[in-house]
């Protein structure tokens, strides 16, 4: 999607929430129509289960319409807020699964490939250079740990066991990769409230 | 001012939980710090913003089919319930009506949309045990409406406990049991489905220090905690009524938590918790 038609995606669909949040249902059908393709990939790959991924894509549109008063246009875009209520509800369901007794197996990803990250994901993150050159100071481990649990939905404890190194390896690659993150945000002047 | 190393944890601490990094004891305590400290709620809204821009990394996909009218049915089955009995549904309303003479047989009353909010989170025991203390007679003491604007004055109404009246038909409820941190069950919280009226009462042994008065708050997702009403005025009597506006019917039905804090009784609103919750808990049907 080229920079212009997110611009103009973002500004649809923060239209339609705000009609969703004044009580107009219909608005939904647009907002679906605009960001399902980027939802349903998220709940894939963090659901690693396609059934799965759409019975959690129908619970993030419901959630969408009932929550959509939360959504504030200053804080950031549309895609950004209907992508994050997406991840956290596939994460939830990954959390369940858990709960109920199925463990993940790292090996179990076969479908590895079609989840994999978008061949342009770097010149997304150009959007926001900032994130981008901060993500480049990063090491290895700590980008890719950090990546790997963005994109996979994973905790410290699956993260370790997927890279099959100790608990305190994993989790010191992650602190210290996101303080150097947030460090080098401040000093990027991105730590702002915009 | 926070001393420097508390800075640093917290940051991370937000960090972790946005990433979804933490196991399921950290991330609840992460939670709740989140519904009750609007600095590190900050630091959470910034840390999802600064990797907002990861999302792009997500390689779109299409549904195997079109969702969206099944999307759409779920919805409207949740909207139906409401205007079945209310009259068309409306975003503004603030008032409790009289429950109309319900017909707790229609096949209405079935809303799917409860159905993804309970996540096997209760004990079917625990549910029960809520029901029959609450008691499934809702029909009497209604009263006078209640708005949700939370003020000092705007106190539930109370309502003595219904008698055990047993219907033929038990009416579909949503329950939640709001726990305290050793798990100990505080209150119990049920809405009737269709009906915007709220009942909490107290089921275990907490009481508020002289001064402070119960708080009901809706914690969506991540997002700030809102003020339901105060509740427990009036001490002799056991099931307190709080009519809810239709959005917060929303936020329920979103399966929201419910949250107690004993908020100082002079205050002139309650706009965030400014004190610890006292208990907790989520909404399942029965």
């Amino acid at each position: 999607m080229a920079a212009d038609d997110q611009v103009e995606v973002n500004a649809a669909l923060a239209r339609a929430l705000g009609r969703l949040a004044g009580g107009d249902r219909d608005a939904l059908h647009s907002i679906y129509e605009n960001s399902r393709a980027r939802l349903f990939g998220i709940c894939y790959r963090v659901c690693n289960d396609p059934s799965a991924a759409e019975d959690v894509l129908q619970d993030v549109y419901i959630k969408v319409a009932l929550t959509a008063r939360y959504f504030d246009a200053a804080r950031g875009s549309a895609l950004a807020w209907l992508s994050t209520i997406a991840r956290n509800s596939a994460i939830d369901w990954h959390r369940g699964q858990k709960r109920a007794g199925r463990v993940f197996d790292p090996s179990d990803d076969g479908d590895a490939q079609a989840r994999g990250l978008k061949d342009d994901y770097w010149d997304h993150l150009e959007l926001r250079r900032e994130i981008l050159g901060c993500m480049e100071t990063l090491t290895g481990d700590q980008r890719k740990a950090i990546e790997d649990s963005f994109f996979l939905g994973l905790t410290y404890a699956e993260l370790a066991g997927r890279e099959d190194k100790p608990l305190g390896t994993v989790k010191s690659w992650i602190r210290r990769g996101l303080k150097r993150l947030k460090e080098c945000l401040e000093d990027e002047g991105a730590d702002g409230t915009r | 001012m926070k001393a420097p190393m508390e800075r640093d944890e917290r940051m991370l601490l937000a960090a972790e939980l946005v990433l979804g990094l933490l196991d399921d004891g950290e991330r609840a305590h992460a939670l709740e710090l989140l519904a009750q400290d609007p600095d590190f709620a900050e630091q959470v809204r910034r840390w999802e913003a600064h990797l907002a821009p990861l999302f792009a990394g997500f390689a779109p996909r299409e549904p195997s089919r079109d969702l969206y009218p099944d999307i759409r049915a779920r919805l409207n089955r949740i909207d139906a319930v409401r205007t079945d009995r209310f009259g068309a549904a409306t975003t503004d309303s603030t008032a409790a009506r009289a429950p109309a003479a319900a017909n707790e047989n229609d096949a209405q009353g079935v809303a799917p949309g409860w159905r993804w909010a309970a996540l096997g989170s209760s004990a079917a025991a625990a549910v029960l045990a809520a029901f029959l203390v609450l008691g499934p007679s809702l029909s009497g003491g209604a009263g006078a409406p209640q708005t949700n604007e939370v003020a000092p004055n705007a106190v539930a109404q109370n309502e003595q406990q219904a008698p055990q009246g047993q219907p033929a038909v038990a009416p579909r409820m949503v329950v939640a049991q709001l726990s305290g941190d050793e798990g100990t069950p505080q209150y119990v919280a049920s809405i009737r489905q269709g009906d915007p009226v709220l009942r909490i009462r107290l089921s275990g042994d907490l009481r508020e220090a002289p001064g402070t008065v119960p708080v009901l708050w809706v914690i969506a997702g991540d997002n700030p905690p809102e003020a339901i009403s105060t509740f427990g005025a009036d001490q002799t009597q056991t099931v307190d009524r709080i009519a809810l506006k239709q959005a917060l019917i929303d936020l329920i039905d979103s399966g929201a938590t419910l949250a107690v804090t004993f908020e100082p009784a002079d205050a002139k609103t309650y706009d965030a918790p400014t004190t610890p919750i006292v208990a907790k808990g989520t909404v399942s049907e029965i």
